[in-house]
């Protein structure tokens, strides 16, 4: 009840302000409230259209189906949260088993490998890794305890 | 008797006729355990996302089969033993499709595509 009287109030203190001018409801702002076109001019973002997978002409969750299931995966094969997909939580669960069961059949990969800036001239892996001294954290001294070990492996080897 | 999609991937380096009697061997397997073989598609030789056991590519066989729920075991254990079958996934669905899987469309959907090309 208390927050009803509120609330009422606030209303009533709106109206008093701007109380000849009549304002629709899309032209004001108020936190959490609805970005219009109006309020943001041209640059402002189309509302999501709802799970792709509810309603009666929405496709099947089928883990065979290569093409459906990689428009819920990052470039990087990661599958997409759905606050970006706008898939409801009951089918990103299935999405999910259809995503993990494409990737045990080798239909989807599992990661990317990351490609270099100018993809195919990037060296092969062996060469790619720079010496360990150019690595961050590899740029120390050898420690003192370490070279004893070394030696005896040498002596194994010989 | 409950329905299962069977695929599983048969490595590369064996001759083609090793696909028919692998797929032979298994059916044999789930009729003794009792199954049926409602539906068989041959996907042929398709590229892995990964490599599986060092392979790049294989043979992929899809079945549609009706099984008890004990024989499910059965038939896994002898894909497991199959030394040409690199990788299998077993999965329960609720009825087998009469239709051609989406991989089959994807399929007939690229070789339309590649005549289409050539013309």
């Amino acid at each position: 009840m208390a927050m009803d009287n509120s609330r009422a109030k606030g209303k009533g203190k709106g109206k008093g302000k701007f109380g000849d001018k009549k304002r629709e409801p899309r032209d004001q702002f108020r936190t959490g409230g609805k970005y219009t076109p109006k309020l943001l001019g041209k640059a402002y973002f189309q509302r999501k259209k709802g799970c792709p997978f509810s309603g009666p002409k929405a496709p099947k969750i089928d883990y065979k189906d290569v093409r459906m299931l990689a428009k819920y995966l990052s470039d990087y094969g990661k599958m997409l949260p759905r606050h970006l997909t706008g898939v409801c939580a009951i089918k990103q669960r299935e999405l999910a088993t259809a995503i993990k069961r494409a990737r045990m059949l080798a239909l989807l990969s599992f990661t990317v490998k990351e490609q270099g800036r100018f993809g195919e001239d990037r060296p092969e892996r062996g060469d790619r890794r720079p010496p360990r001294g150019d690595r961050p954290g590899f740029n120390r001294e050898p420690r003192a305890i370490s070279a004893p070990a070394a030696e005896a492996t040498a002596e194994v080897k010989e | 008797m409950a329905s299962y999609e069977l695929t599983y991937i048969i490595r590369p380096d064996v001759p083609t006729t090793q696909v028919d009697t692998v797929l032979g061997k298994i059916t044999d397997v789930i009729k003794k355990a009792r199954g049926k073989v409602a539906k068989t598609e041959q996907w042929g030789l398709r590229t892995l996302a990964y490599p599986i056991r060092k392979h790049k590519r294989g043979y992929y066989t899809h079945l549609g089969i009706t099984l008890p729920g004990e024989g499910v075991a059965e038939v896994e254990h002898q894909l497991k033993l199959a030394e040409d079958v690199i990788r299998f996934v077993t999965v329960k669905v609720d009825e087998i499709s009469k239709e051609p899987s989406a991989v089959m469309k994807a399929k007939a959907r690229d070789a339309a595509q590649a005549e289409e090309f050539n013309a």
